[in-house]
């Protein structure tokens, strides 16, 4: 299968396995003892002994819509939590290389998360924490796409924002983890309100989305909000669509499914996604040729070039000049069939010859 | 009074259908989009529903995951593109029965079917919202009659 995939990323304990629980109905098998990185291959490099971490695991999301069904694998990454950011930066070094290009664009959709902040105190910092990182993320994935853009690919656009990545972002906000127990101390761990607009505001710059999993139903706007809003915001992406379909599709969007292109004719017909430009030059060409052949019709005494070996520039000129002749001598003959209509056969009989001399005339 | 262009954007800045009624190339249609999608979404919930971007006006409205975003002249009426927009929602909701973004990602045809029963070279062409649903219902009468015809025909029927 090659659906693209999910990478949950977030410092350690920030609440990946809670909110794969929620999304998934399951948790992946952690390897407890083994500090391993999510490498370009995928297999995990032991390295010195340290804690449980959750780097490198993956699982599968199972997505069921009224238009499609798929399986989602999931990769789970996480980097050190520190205060001076060493740890994401440690990791966006890491995702950086070139070695893991291969992993990048392999993925659909990130999910940022975070814990919510316990007390007033800490809302500064989680809130500054969040805003760095995300940072972090998002100039290190548009390196990636820019780096292959000027490897040669026809670049459209400027690639300098994550909008213009088909990916889905999300940045999740994860309650504080609660003991089970309910002794008078869990009242501290109630987490703060998070004002969705404060952080859609913050995230938004970096092409996040911002998601509070505790929340549910719908905003004043009608979005579904918490955990569904995430799963509604996975179901738009294309998982198992490859790159140069989704980018016809894109393109075939911004140009306005018209399928007219300024530069060319109007593309007839029931191609909805072709945007191939050699389909089009030889299109192009045949017209050419009809235009020529018609024209032959019309006025053989002239010798005719052959138009279908030249490419663009300087035949348009003349064939727009030709097709605009024509066209107003096809007017020219409706406009004098209509006056014709009515009248006695005399008068009409002029009108013929009137128009025979015209004719005669262009040719 | 004349829409420039229409434009859905995803809550992820994605772009979902764009209607464009002036002739322009892809890389003006693609800065424009661009432009726009990013003004739009940094706008905070309070905000004027309208705002100025080079020398024409936009005016938004955000249903749902969905930004609905038409591009003006400086001399139109932005409270009236605004009932267009939201006619075309209404249409858009009666036909796809409760639309969500996902209805418009896979049924995008019928969403540019609607929208040109509606508009017309950037003018309101057709008020009756049963006249559009009744000529849409047609339409997909029509091409259910041609698939089966299609289907029989290769049948040898």
């Amino acid at each position: 299968m090659t659906s693209k995939r999910i990478l949950v990323l977030g410092p350690p304990k920030s609440g990946k396995f809670t909110l794969l629980k929620e999304l998934t109905g399951s948790t992946p098998i952690a390897t407890i003892g083994v500090t391993s990185t999510l490498t370009a291959s995928n297999t995990p490099t032991a390295t010195e002994l340290a804690r449980p971490t959750h780097a490198g695991l993956s699982h599968t999301l199972n997505l069921s819509t009224r238009y499609f069904e798929t399986e989602i694998p999931i990769w789970i990454d996480e980097y050190d939590n520190s205060s001076d950011d060493t740890g994401i930066r440690a990791w966006a070094t890491s995702f950086s290389s070139a070695d893991a290009h291969e992993v990048v664009s392999a993925l659909g959709a990130i999910i940022f998360t975070f814990r919510k902040p316990e007390t007033g105190e800490e809302y500064a910092d989680v809130k500054s924490k969040v805003e760095r990182e995300v940072g972090i993320i998002h100039d290190t994935l548009i390196s990636h796409y820019k780096s292959r853009n000027a490897e040669g690919q026809e670049v459209e656009d400027e690639f300098d924002d994550l909008i213009d990545w088909d990916g889905i972002c999300l940045g999740v906000a994860i309650p504080p983890a609660t003991t089970k127990t309910l002794s008078s101390d869990d009242k501290d761990k109630v987490s703060i309100e998070l004002d969705p607009e404060e952080w859609e505001t913050l995230l938004q710059p970096f092409g996040f989305e911002f998601v509070d999993i505790e929340q549910t139903g719908r905003n004043d706007y009608g979005e579904l909000l918490g955990l569904a809003r995430i799963k509604e915001a996975l179901e738009t992406f294309s998982w198992d669509a490859s790159a140069t379909e989704t980018a016809a599709r894109r393109r075939g969007i911004i140009e306005g499914y018209d399928q007219y292109d300024s530069d060319g004719p109007v593309r007839l017909g029931d191609d909805d996604g072709e945007l191939d430009s050699d389909g089009f030059d030889q299109e192009l060409r045949e017209m050419q040729l009809e235009m020529a052949a018609l024209h032959f019709a019309v006025d053989s005494s002239e010798p005719q070039k052959d138009r279908g070996e030249e490419q663009d520039g300087e035949p348009r000129p003349r064939l727009e000049s030709e097709i605009d002749e024509l066209e107003r001598t096809m007017l020219r003959m409706k406009q004098v069939r209509e006056q014709g209509e009515g009248l006695p056969l005399e008068e009409r009989k002029k009108l013929a010859d009137k128009l025979a001399e015209e004719l005669l005339r262009l040719l | 009074m004349a829409v420039q262009y229409i434009i859905l954007l995803s809550r992820q800045g994605k772009v979902r259908l764009a209607k464009w009624f002036l002739t322009l190339s892809l890389k003006e249609k693609s800065k424009i989009v661009k432009d726009v999608s990013t003004l739009v979404l940094g706008r905070r919930t309070k905000m004027c529903n309208f705002l100025e971007y080079k020398e024409s006006k936009v005016v938004y409205r955000r249903y749902a995951s969905l930004f609905f975003i038409a591009g003006i002249d400086s001399s139109d009426n932005e409270l009236i593109t605004l009932e267009t927009i939201h006619r075309y929602v209404e249409q858009m909701d009666r036909y796809y029965g409760n639309v969500c973004e996902l209805d418009i990602i896979f049924n995008f045809q019928k969403a540019y079917y609607i929208l040109d029963e509606l508009l017309l070279a950037g003018e309101l062409q057709e008020s009756s919202k049963r006249d559009v649903l009744r000529r849409i219902s047609q339409q997909d009468a029509l091409e259910e009659a041609e698939g089966d015809e299609e289907k029989f025909s290769r049948l040898g029927i």
